[in-house]
Parts: structure tokens; sequence; C-alpha cells
């Protein structure tokens, strides 16, 4: 028994399924990020657990407990939207004072938590300002603190950074990851940003179609990708054909041994999908023991830090390639290259 | 063109427009001041002097008109507050639970501003003589908050316009029951828009003639009834002396609104 479990969860709106049955248990102090396309019922869940969607099926249990019939203001978990839903008539030190007002908490009891939220979210100099006289970051601080001012047992965050730029999330996602250190509060985390995911959870949960597809560590989630959806939506892998063949296998037009990890029930047995991430594909001089295969250079662009060059492969599919930018010198549109990618690189996908 | 032509054109010719056009507005409602005012006992400009006797018989019980006022004011107040508490509960309502039944409920509630009042005034006598309503204090009460509700709802529906639905949701995870929402989340910020829809609410029941006069008889003389049968009855100038306590009323009620109530907007933000 975990500290929070999801039991075979279904809710579903006319014909649309938004849960199909999602199980999914949570240990006590983690960081488990729901991660998937919009639709895919991650936000359902997170409504479900925060009590503001009844599930037509399954069970929600806290501690062991059945909560699924609980009312949100019974249950005692801190919610944090993606709009921060402050409120707009309050300054910022009574936006977290509210829960522990509701609380009929005492005075001096509220002012030592409300001053101990405020350090704690870095907002202590802007106690009394109002929300709309605040920048978007410190909105979500204020809408953080007051979700962790009356010591929730799990705090729900439903994609809280979409609305800020790129620089203030990072900052925000270390803040998130500290906060969560320094609190021991159990975080589930609603996104649909891979990067997002990664940089802070325990354990990521991907969602498809109102499913969890897979389940994991972010680097086992990385290496790792279950089926051709996980292995697409993370990251922009490649995902392309080959053949089985002989006891090897076939890939653009190039023979070689089989890879390891490959088994013939799973993968299928002559056409075979397979996944390999732009940056383990080198372009030039193959390393020992690389498939090496000559492509055709279609586009070229810089990224900063490497360009993003797409090559046709002799058999006709598309491959974006990440190249450090010293390793794409001189190669233009047009262009013939040498491509090559290790065995270990690659990656096979169940046959669906 | 000379710069004085030009001159004229462009500015002095718009100026006195504007001012022509602010003239035809007020001057007709400033003519009730020296009405009532004259000396004679019939409507009309002041001929030896000005006199006061016609406000004075304003204050004569047995004239009526304080009678009148007292039922006005009753029936305005009653109806605003009713009015008031009954679109706040709708509007609310709408704003939390989006969908198909609150866009159908606000263009019923709505309909009294699109069905002519005469239409109404005779659709209502034939249900309020069934009910045995005609001429009593809850009969004409009951039509007013009709009439004065789709403007409290468009008021207070504004104000909440602004606030995000989720503040719901937000205050109930935070533990807060649906009385501790509407007294420390909602209310505090649809202030503006419930005074005003107050204000309007009581407005058109102090003003509404129409269905009134339909539905009242000698039991029920609101002012603009008795306002009305005096001016079928007699040419009393003492209707211009009501007119003009009333125009003092409304102006001092906004020299209050626009020094006072921004005073106070200053001081609170």
């Amino acid at each position: 028994m975990s500290f929070l479990d999801v039991r075979n969860l279904r809710k579903t709106y006319g014909s649309a399924v938004a849960l199909d049955g999602i199980d999914l248990s949570i240990e006590a102090g983690e960081f488990v990020t729901l991660l998937g396309p919009s639709g895919s019922g991650k936000t359902t869940l997170l409504m479900s657990v925060a009590g503001f969607t009844k599930p037509d099926e399954g069970a929600i249990l806290l501690d062991g407990v059945d909560i699924t019939r609980v009312d949100p203001e019974d249950r005692n978990f801190g919610l944090v939207f993606q709009g921060y839903a402050l409120f707009p008539h309050l300054n910022v030190a009574d936006n977290i004072a509210f829960p522990l007002r509701v609380r009929k908490w005492d005075k001096a009891r509220i002012a030592a938590r409300v001053e101990e939220v405020l350090n704690l979210v870095g907002l202590d100099r802007l106690a009394a300002r109002k929300p709309r006289e605040l920048s978007g970051g410190q909105q979500q601080r204020v809408a953080i603190g007051r979700a962790l001012a009356f010591g929730p047992k799990i705090l729900l965050l439903d994609e809280p950074l979409s609305a800020l730029d790129r620089t203030l999330r990072d900052t925000m996602q270390r803040e998130l990851k500290r906060l969560h250190r320094q609190t021991g509060v159990t975080f589930v985390y609603v996104t649909h940003d891979q990067e997002e995911a990664y940089a802070m959870s325990d354990r990521i949960a991907v969602f498809h179609n109102g499913a969890i597809v897979q389940v994991g560590t972010p680097r086992d989630i990385y290496r790792a990708p279950a089926s051709r959806f996980v292995a697409g939506f993370l990251g922009g892998n490649n995902i392309v054909s080959a053949r089985a063949v002989d006891g090897g296998i076939e890939l653009f037009g190039s023979r070689a041994p089989m890879p390891g990890g490959y088994d013939a029930s799973r993968h299928g047995r002559s056409v075979l999908m397979v996944w390999m991430r732009p940056e383990d594909i080198a372009i030039g001089e193959p390393q020992p023991g690389a498939i090496a295969f000559p492509a055709v250079v279609a586009d070229v662009s810089f990224v900063g830090s490497s360009e993003r060059v797409t090559v046709s492969t002799p058999d006709g599919q598309e491959l974006l390639i990440l190249a450090a930018s010293a390793m794409a010198r001189g190669i233009a549109a047009g262009g013939k290259v040498t491509c090559s990618v290790l065995p270990s690189s690659i990656g096979f996908l169940a046959d669906e | 063109m000379t710069p004085r032509s030009r001159h004229l054109l462009e500015r002095a010719l718009p100026t006195l427009f504007a001012w022509l056009l602010l003239a035809f507005l007020f001057v007709p409602v400033l003519v009730v001041i020296p009405v009532a005012l004259t000396d004679r006992d019939y409507l009309s400009l002041p001929n030896n002097g000005i006199s006061f006797d016609h406000f004075a018989a304003l204050a004569n019980w047995r004239a009526g008109w304080m009678a009148s006022i007292l039922t006005s004011l009753g029936i305005a107040l009653a109806s605003s507050v009713m009015a008031t508490a009954v679109s706040a509960a709708f509007a609310i309502g709408a704003w939390v639970y989006v969908g198909r039944w609150p866009s159908i409920l606000r263009v019923i509630l709505l309909s009294p501003l699109i069905v002519p009042p005469i239409i109404y005034a005779v659709g209502m006598v034939r249900l309020w003589s069934k009910l045995g309503l005609l001429d009593t204090w809850l009969g004409v009460t009951i039509v007013h908050v009709i009439l004065a509700m789709p403007l409290a709802v468009l008021a207070i529906g504004a104000s909440l316009s602004n606030l995000d639905p989720r503040l719901v949701q937000a205050a109930r995870s935070l533990g807060a029951r649906p009385a501790t929402i509407f007294g420390r989340v909602i209310l505090p910020n649809i202030v503006p828009g419930t005074v005003a829809g107050a204000i309007l609410a009581f407005i058109v029941s102090w003003d509404e003639i129409t269905v009134t006069l339909f539905i009242t008889s000698r039991g029920i003389v609101t002012l603009p009834r008795k306002i009305w049968t005096s001016i079928a009855d007699a040419v009393d100038p003492a209707l211009a002396a009501i007119a003009t306590v009333m125009l003092a009323v409304t102006i001092v009620g906004l020299i209050l609104r626009m020094t006072v109530w921004d005073r106070i907007a200053q001081r609170r933000s």
C-alpha cells in the first residue's frame, strides 16, 4: 500500500474517454509528474485527486483510506492553477492567510505562519502588494505559498509554469525542487513539457488517450521508451522503419548484425520500427562498429549549441540529426554525407 | 481660407454644436423650476413674482403627494433589494456553472427588456386578477422585481465577468465552504456591480408607470401614478414642484457620487 493509490479510475464525458482505467501509486514525499499532450487525461486525473472531478469508476486511496467521495474542501490538498487564481481583493499576506483563517487558527499563529511562508517562497518584501501589482513569477510564488500554508498532505500543480517565459520557467523549476526538498510534501505535477518533467521529477507517468503508457524515472523513460508514442513524444526522437533480414538488420539500405535488445516475438519478424536520438547519429567518418549509410542533406539550421541537419536516406526516409557545430562544418543542403549510428543507440518498438 | 474662418470651422462651430446639444438635453428639464415657483394655480411661468405655495402643498398630507412618495420609496426599496438578491444569486450560479442552462435562463431573465411593457401589462392584469394580486403591495413589488432584474443581472454579471471562476475551486481546495466563499471571495469582488445593479433596480421601480397603471387602482398609488392622474385631472403646479424636488435630489446624489465616492475609492486602493 502506498501513500496515494489510484485504482482503476475511469471517467467519460459523453462518448469521450478522459480516464481509461488509471492505476498509479505515489509514495509519501515523491515528486511525480503526469506528462502528456493536451487531452491525454493528465489534468482530469489531477482534478480527480483534488476532488473536483468525480470519477465514474475506481477509487482513490490516501494512506489506505478511500477518499473518492470526499469533498475537495475536506481533502487538505494544496492546488496550484495555471492561471494562479489568486484572490484579487486580498494582498499577498492575506492570500496566504486565507486557508489559515478558514481553519480558524488564532491570530498569532496565523501571523507567524504567514511570515514563515513568505520567507519560504521569497516574498517577504511584497507582503502588502495586491496580486495585480505582481509579475507572473511573483504571482505564482504567492499561489504556491498559499497552497502550502496550511501544511497540505499533497501539493497538486496544474501546469503552473506554462504562462511564464523561458528563463523564469528555469528559475521556478529550481524553486519548486527546493520547495519540494525543504517541505517534504508530496508533489503531483501536471505538464506537457518533457524538459520540465525531466528536470524536477522523481518519477514520470506518461499519459496518452486517457491511459498511462509508461511510468518510470526520467532517465528510464529517456533511455527506454516503452512505445512508439513515448519515443516520439519525448525529445523528438527519430522513428524509422528497418527490416530483419537473415538474422541481421537492414537499416537505410545498409546491412549489419542485429543489435542487442531485439526480440522477434515482441518487435516483429520482418518490418521493424526503431527509434534513435537525433544527437546519437554522427556525420562523417564512422566510429568502429557503427552502422554507416550514405545520405543527402535536405536542410541545415543553426540552433546555437549545434546544427539541426535533416537528411534523406537511400531508402527514402527522413532523419533528423543534431550535430555539434564543429562536426557539421562544410555541410550544406544538397550535399552528400556519410552518417552512422552505433547499434547500442538503436531502440526497438513493440509491434503495434 | 483665412485662419479666422478656419478657426470658426474647426473649433467654434463644433463647440457651439456641442453646447446646443447639451442645452437641448437640459433646458426642458430646467423649465420645471420656474414653473414650480409660479404664483398661479395652474401650470404656467411666474406672473407677479414667485411663490413657494406649491412646495408647501407637497408637504400637506391630504394632497396625497407624501403618501405616494412613501409608497414609491417602499416599493422601490423592496424591489431593489429583492431584484439584487435574486440577480446576484443567478449571476453567481451562471458564472460558476458554465453551460447551456445558464444561457437559456439568462435570455428568459432579460426578456422584460425586449417585451414591450404594454404587452407585459396586459398579461399581468389577467394573471394578477386570477391570483387576487391586483392593486396590492405584493403584486406591484413582484412586477417591479421582474422588470428590474435584467439591469441588475447585467450589472452584476459585468463585474463577475472580470473574475476568474477558478477562484471558487481555489477557495474550496484551501478548505473554504460555500458561505465563506460567497462572503470572503465573491462578494468583495462584485460590490461595485452589485451596488450599480441595486441603484438601477431602484430607478426602474421608482419611475415605472406602464404596468403599474394597469395593475393598480385606488389602493396603491405610486408617485408616477399620482403624477399621471394629476396631469389627467388638472394641471396642478405641484407637479412641477415635485419634479423640482426630484431633480434636486438627483443632482445632490450625482455630486456626492462624483466627490465622496471617488475619495473613498482612492483611499481604499
